[in-house]
């Protein structure tokens, strides 16, 4: 190739290079007159060659700029001072249509056949400022957000260092963001939290295990002045500029909870009333019940319907007389059970022999076995059991156990009343071998006022009372009372109470 | 001066036995009632053909059949849809009363009753329902 095809060459490589470019080329003379330009150039500007060539390259410009153009390049030629020249910066362009936009302006000099020229790269960057502007407008939207909602908003890293808080944190914490900044998250929870914290955060970077991250829950915060209190905590994480943060979203639930803490012992307290009403009601029905009996029999007597001396008048005195009993009965069990729940039964506990106190329960308990033609036998009991309890109180207990026993038993049958050491424990067990609990009334049978049917306390003479005062007494003593038992079988109830040791005190009962 | 039909064959179910004794006397000694006494829901539902009551009267909380599931399946009862029935309750409370009431009772009478005007009372319950349906 000739030295000419070689310059051909490159101009064209270089003109077929300009001539495609996404940027604008201008060259311009030293009087700013516009001596080429690239069809980017054209483009940009919405004008074409022909109307560029030979202008000045003000028309460029909007006002003022246009205006002050010759005077800062005559400025130039004078001085050397340079505004762009070889700087590049930002400008505003004005297109054919008399619309302004944005462009960024490099400008070079050079010297061509001995003539000053210059050369402007244009770049509409238009696009760029808009998404610029959106970006801005974007952040300072979110700004506005994070700095107005109530929830506060901390950012951590992947150390557990505050990085940002905004104003609600802030408000929620009683701390100022310079507080705060850098310092370890943990300093916002109470202990055992506080000291648990890097722990957790250190498991989860390197397990992947979360407790907190993406999931939520109620955890408590401290604020600076030391007080606790309940948060709702969010956690999200992500990646800023390839590092690990952990965005926390916190909300004081503290009004809320003592709102639902307030609803809750309002509803306790009109559940207590409502059992305390039914309470009332049901001890109305049974207290009428035999009075009704009572009242009627001696308004019989009295109001002269039947003759004094006959035997109906027995019969209705007789009926007046063990309605007066069932009356009295149920006010005494009704009095038991206000003593337990307002927890004024006293117990006057101390160590007995249990063996003793098994052979006086048999014994004062005749007259039931006698009534209901059954046997109490003692089956078994170790001589050196030992338990501390308020005799009286176990021995009503045994009453209620063994008079149920004995009413519930076929006649001529054997209840047997048996104690030993289980694991440690004593087990005191009544056992029948009656017509048994019915499987739907087992879950109710230490209820108040149940019996497995009603018409039980009529022929059993029973309150229905008195299985709900035995718990409550085994109870009081660290014990308790349960029961197996298989309908058409028997039942067993069980006393389970802690064992003395046998170097205790023999207690009245054993006496 | 009404045209009502006297009241003398009354049905009392009663499951306390106590009760039901000294009802007797009242109703019947005291009263002057044809008076069938039963122990519950059944035994009066299995008499109550033959023994025709023109009024009958319940207790409420009873062992299998309960005052108003007897109240139910004697208004079921072609014969005895209108008859006039009254619970006797140791329920006193004005509510329970109330209930009872919306439940088609003609009246509720409560515990204790006394018995010597017992039948004072259910016949003037008993002139009450006539005179409102004529």
């Amino acid at each position: 190739m000739s030295s000419k095809d070689a310059v051909n060459d490159l101009l064209s490589r270089t003109k077929a290079i300009v001539d495609t470019i996404v940027d604008g080329v201008i060259t311009i003379s030293d009087h700013g007159l516009i001596e080429t330009v690239n069809p980017a150039a054209e483009n940009i500007f919405g004008y074409s060659k022909e109307e560029l060539i030979g202008q000045n390259v003000s028309m460029l410009m909007p006002a003022p700029y246009q205006h002050e153009h010759d005077g800062y390049l005559r400025n130039y030629l004078n001085t050397g001072n340079k505004k762009i020249i070889g700087i590049g910066r930002e400008v505003t362009g004005r297109r054919s249509d008399g619309s302004t936009f944005p462009l960024e302006l490099a400008i070079s000099e050079m010297e061509v056949n001995g003539q000053r020229m210059f050369t402007g790269i244009v770049r509409d960057i238009s696009q760029r400022k808009d998404t610029e502007e959106k970006l801005r407008e974007l952040l300072a939207r979110t700004k506005a957000i994070l700095d107005t909602i109530v929830d506060g908003v901390i950012t951590i890293s992947d150390r557990g260092l505050i990085e940002t808080v905004n104003p609600a944190a802030e408000k929620i914490f009683g701390y100022k963001l310079d507080e705060l900044a850098g310092k370890n998250v943990s300093m916002l929870m109470p202990n055992p939290y506080r000291a648990e914290h890097d722990q957790y955060l250190n498991n989860y970077l390197s397990t992947g295990e979360k407790k907190i991250i993406g999931i939520g829950r109620e955890v408590t915060g401290l604020r600076k002045n030391g007080s606790t209190f309940p948060l709702e905590l969010a956690i999200s994480e992500m990646e800023v500029n390839g590092l690990r943060m952990f965005t926390g979203i916190v909300r004081d639930i503290s009004e809320r909870k003592e709102t639902e803490d307030q609803l809750r012992s309002a509803m306790r307290r009109v559940h207590e009333q409502q059992i305390k009403d039914e309470f009332i009601a049901t001890v109305s029905h049974e207290l009428r019940t035999p009075l009704t009996s009572i009242k009627a029999s001696l308004e019989l007597i009295i109001g002269g319907a039947i003759d004094k001396k006959s035997s109906q008048a027995d019969m209705l005195i007789n009926i007046a007389h063990k309605n007066s009993d069932r009356l009295l009965l149920l006010i005494n069990d009704i009095l038991d059970i206000s003593k337990i729940e307002s927890e004024k039964m006293q117990f006057n506990r101390q160590d007995i022999r249990v063996k003793p106190f098994l052979e006086t329960a048999i014994f004062d308990n005749q007259a039931y076995a006698k009534k209901h033609q059954v046997k109490f036998v003692l089956k078994q009991c170790p001589d050196s059991l030992y338990i501390n309890v308020d005799p009286d109180r176990l021995m009503q207990v045994m009453s209620n156990l063994m008079s149920n026993a004995a009413k519930f038993s076929h006649q001529d049958s054997i209840v047997e009343i048996s104690a030993d050491n289980i694991n440690g424990s004593v087990r005191i067990a009544v056992c029948d071998k009656g017509r048994g609990i019915p499987k739907d009334f087992q879950n109710r049978v230490f209820d108040k006022f149940t019996q497995a049917d009603t018409s039980d306390k009529r022929e059993i003479n029973g309150t229905g009372l008195g299985l709900h005062i035995s718990k409550a007494i085994v109870e009081q003593h660290d014990g308790t009372l349960s029961f197996v038992s298989t309908p058409g079988k028997g039942s067993e109830f069980y006393i389970d109470l802690s064992m003395t040791e046998g170097s205790a005190q023999q207690g009245h009962h054993s006496e | 001066m009404s045209d009502t039909i006297e009241l003398e064959r009354l049905m009392y179910i009663e499951d306390e036995p106590d009760i039901r004794l000294v009802a007797e006397i009242a109703l019947a000694q005291v009263a002057g009632f044809n008076v069938k006494i039963c122990k519950d829901g059944n035994e009066g539902l299995a008499f109550i053909n033959d023994f025709k009551p023109q009024l009958v009267l319940l207790d409420v909380m009873m062992p299998g059949m309960d005052g108003p599931q007897i109240l139910n399946k004697i208004k079921a009862l072609d014969e005895f849809k209108q008859i006039p029935i009254v619970f006797i309750t140791a329920k006193a409370q004005a509510e329970e009363i109330a209930k009872l009431k919306k439940l088609g009772a003609e009246s509720v009478i409560t515990k204790p009753f006394n018995p010597m005007t017992l039948g004072d009372n259910i016949r003037t319950i008993w002139r009450n329902h006539h005179e409102s349906k004529q």
